[in-house]
């Protein structure tokens, strides 16, 4: 007569506790950090879950004289005016030549609303709080808007600091003052 | 005048016969006798003086007479020994006549020897240089001997010069027809090598339009695929705005979250992907670009061997040319080695008779020259019995100057060889050789 089920069930637990095998442990809930890929001037970023407004493909743009370089234009955007940063030339301080920056994420923190060009987007992506890197080398002209970074496949995303770059000076007076200069508006 | 002792007894004699007549004439003045005692007293001696002085003029003149024959016997032993100067003293008045007429007669045969030695001279030099010359002639012909022999060498070896340059030519005629037949083929060649080139340049141009395609094909589908990957882009950005839409919608955002978190790990995939199609994509352009580029290259590889081909064509051509110019100066070299062996062979030949004809003409100058030396031996013969004739007085000095002037006379002996030598040299036969 052969044993049922449950006798076979019960019987591997009697073996387990014979042999003392603990059960497998829930592993923790782990802290993740969640932001998006994206690029600046080329430099690969990473900018944290809500720092965003959104991502747009560059509208047409209208120059405003008397701005600094790194002004392009200012857009109509969802009703109302978007002003349009070049990434390039805020950071590195010169346009860049080559393919016209597509799209640009917009930014809305009090007091500023603006677009900032980006020169490539990936996605969403999600990595471990521990994983966070604060003494990796950064590119000299971002390393003082990030906060550490990750590293992902080989290659270290460093993460933007919206609040420190907002709370720039340069970038908070956009105007050109007494020289003017439209230099690097031409190319975006 | 010398007188010896029998004259002094002559004298003696008639001194005392004369004191005998004186005493007997003084004793009959103081005596007288009879007259016939007288006579008898003074004629018995007279008649004994008569008798005596006629004895002795008999006696002086056959003295005399055997003096003189003494002398002729003298002379005519000399005269007998060849001694012709001897002169028989003509005082003696008996043989006077007899010593004149030997005088005369050995006068005569000193006139006859004197004038035989005189040709005879002449003909001794003469027989001298002529076996000189025919000791020269003889010297002379071995020494043509030789160089007949030596020319007769040379010509055999010439002959097989020639031979030897027959046989080289004649190898060098077949290695150049060979060569010939090389080049004709290489000619072959260098036109199959031209075709397959201008096929190889047709198909690799051929080859280069569907690359040409390829390559757009390749630059449409690098265009699909940045079109796909610019999709993709505008899908992440929708994705990513979802996902901020929903953060900004709290809970009720939560499944637009899923759905952006969902659409985020497609475009993941989507985007792996697509960068995968694009960087192949782009490999395959560049590939294509190469291939392009190569077959360029081909092309002008090919092209750059057809000119080398071309080149090789002409090359093969003078060489062609300059095989058949060979083959001529082969055969001209070989006509001309013929000749030169023909040539050689008749030289041979003539050196051949030469060399008889020179050996019959040492045979004669040896023959000349032994009938020259027995000449001279019986001339020198005759000389030595000419020379007992004595003729003439001649000085100790002169004597010793002729006998040196005969010891040079004598000559050296230019090459003395021996009985193996001449058999060699005359035995020496020319070494015939045929082509």
């Amino acid at each position: 007569m052969g044993i049922s089920a449950l006798q076979s069930l019960e019987l591997i637990e009697r073996l387990h506790a014979y042999d003392s095998v603990p059960p497998p442990a829930l592993a923790a809930p782990r802290a993740s950090w969640v932001g998006t890929s994206l690029g600046v001037a080329g430099v690969p970023l990473l900018i944290g879950e809500g720092e965003l407004e959104e991502i747009i493909e560059t509208p047409a743009l209208t120059t405003i004289p008397g701005t600094k370089a790194w002004v392009l234009g200012v857009a109509a955007f969802k009703g109302g005016l978007l002003p349009i940063f070049s990434g390039d030339v805020l950071f590195r301080k010169r346009p860049f030549i080559g393919r016209a920056r597509d799209y640009c994420m917009v930014i809305r923190r009090p007091g500023l609303y603006f677009g900032l060009t980006l020169s490539h987007i990936q996605r969403d992506l999600r990595f471990p709080i521990e994983d966070r890197l604060v003494d990796h080398p950064v590119d000299t002209d971002f390393a003082g808007y990030t906060l550490g970074g990750f590293m992902y496949k080989g290659e270290f995303l460093a993460v933007l600091d919206i609040e420190k770059l907002v709370a720039d000076e340069e970038l908070s007076n956009a105007s050109a003052g007494r020289v003017s200069s439209n230099k690097g508006k031409g190319n975006e | 005048m010398k007188m010896d002792v029998p004259n002094l007894w002559v004298i003696g004699i008639g001194l005392g016969i004369l004191a005998g007549v004186v005493g007997v004439a003084y004793a009959l003045f103081m005596t007288e006798l009879a007259a016939g005692t007288l006579m008898a007293l003074f004629g018995a001696p007279a008649v004994l003086v008569v008798a005596l002085l006629a004895y002795r003029g008999q006696r002086r003149r056959v003295e005399y007479t055997e003096q003189g024959v003494a002398e002729i016997n003298s002379s005519l032993v000399k005269i007998a020994e060849g001694d012709l100067t001897v002169r028989v003293p003509e005082e003696n008045t008996v043989t006077r006549d007899i010593a004149r007429e030997i005088n005369a007669s050995t006068q005569r045969q000193r006139e006859l020897i004197r004038n035989i030695k005189t040709p005879f001279k002449v003909s001794n030099e003469g027989i001298t240089k002529i076996g000189a010359i025919a000791e020269g002639q003889v010297e002379k012909g071995r020494e043509l001997t030789r160089s007949v022999v030596e020319s007769t060498t040379a010509a055999t070896e010439m002959v097989r010069t020639s031979e030897e340059i027959k046989k080289s030519t004649a190898e060098a005629a077949r290695t150049s027809e060979r060569n010939r037949q090389r080049v004709a083929q290489g000619y072959e060649l260098t036109k199959d090598m031209s075709k397959a080139s201008a096929d190889v340049r047709e198909s690799v141009q051929e080859t280069s339009k569907s690359a040409k395609r390829q390559g757009e094909l390749i630059q449409s589908v690098t265009a699909a695929a940045e079109y796909i990957q610019a999709l993709n882009t505008k899908i992440s950005v929708v994705a990513i705005n979802t996902r901020i839409e929903a953060e900004k919608a709290g809970e009720h955002g939560r499944p637009f979250m899923g759905i952006a978190e969902a659409i985020g790990d497609l475009m993941r995939e989507a985007e792996e992907e697509g960068r995968k199609i694009i960087s192949q994509v782009r490999m395959l352009q560049n590939l294509s670009a190469d291939n392009l580029a190569s077959m360029e290259n081909t092309v002008g590889t090919v092209v750059t061997i057809l000119e080398y081909i071309d080149r090789l064509d002409s090359s093969l051509e003078e060489i062609n040319a300059g095989s058949s110019a060979i083959t001529k100066i082969i055969t001209s070299v070989d006509d001309a080695a013929g000749q030169s062996a023909t040539t050689a062979r008749h030289m041979n030949s003539s050196m051949d008779a030469i060399r008889e004809r020179n050996l019959d003409i040492s045979e004669y100058s040896e023959s000349t020259q032994v009938g020259v030396s027995s000449l001279k031996t019986s001339m020198r013969d005759v000389a030595e019995s000419l020379s007992q004739f004595k003729i003439e007085e001649i000085s100790e000095v002169e004597r010793t100057l002729a006998a040196i002037e005969e010891l040079k006379k004598i000559q050296v002996a230019r090459k003395v060889y021996r009985e193996d030598e001449m058999k060699a040299l005359e035995q020496t036969k020319v070494s015939r050789a045929s082509v």
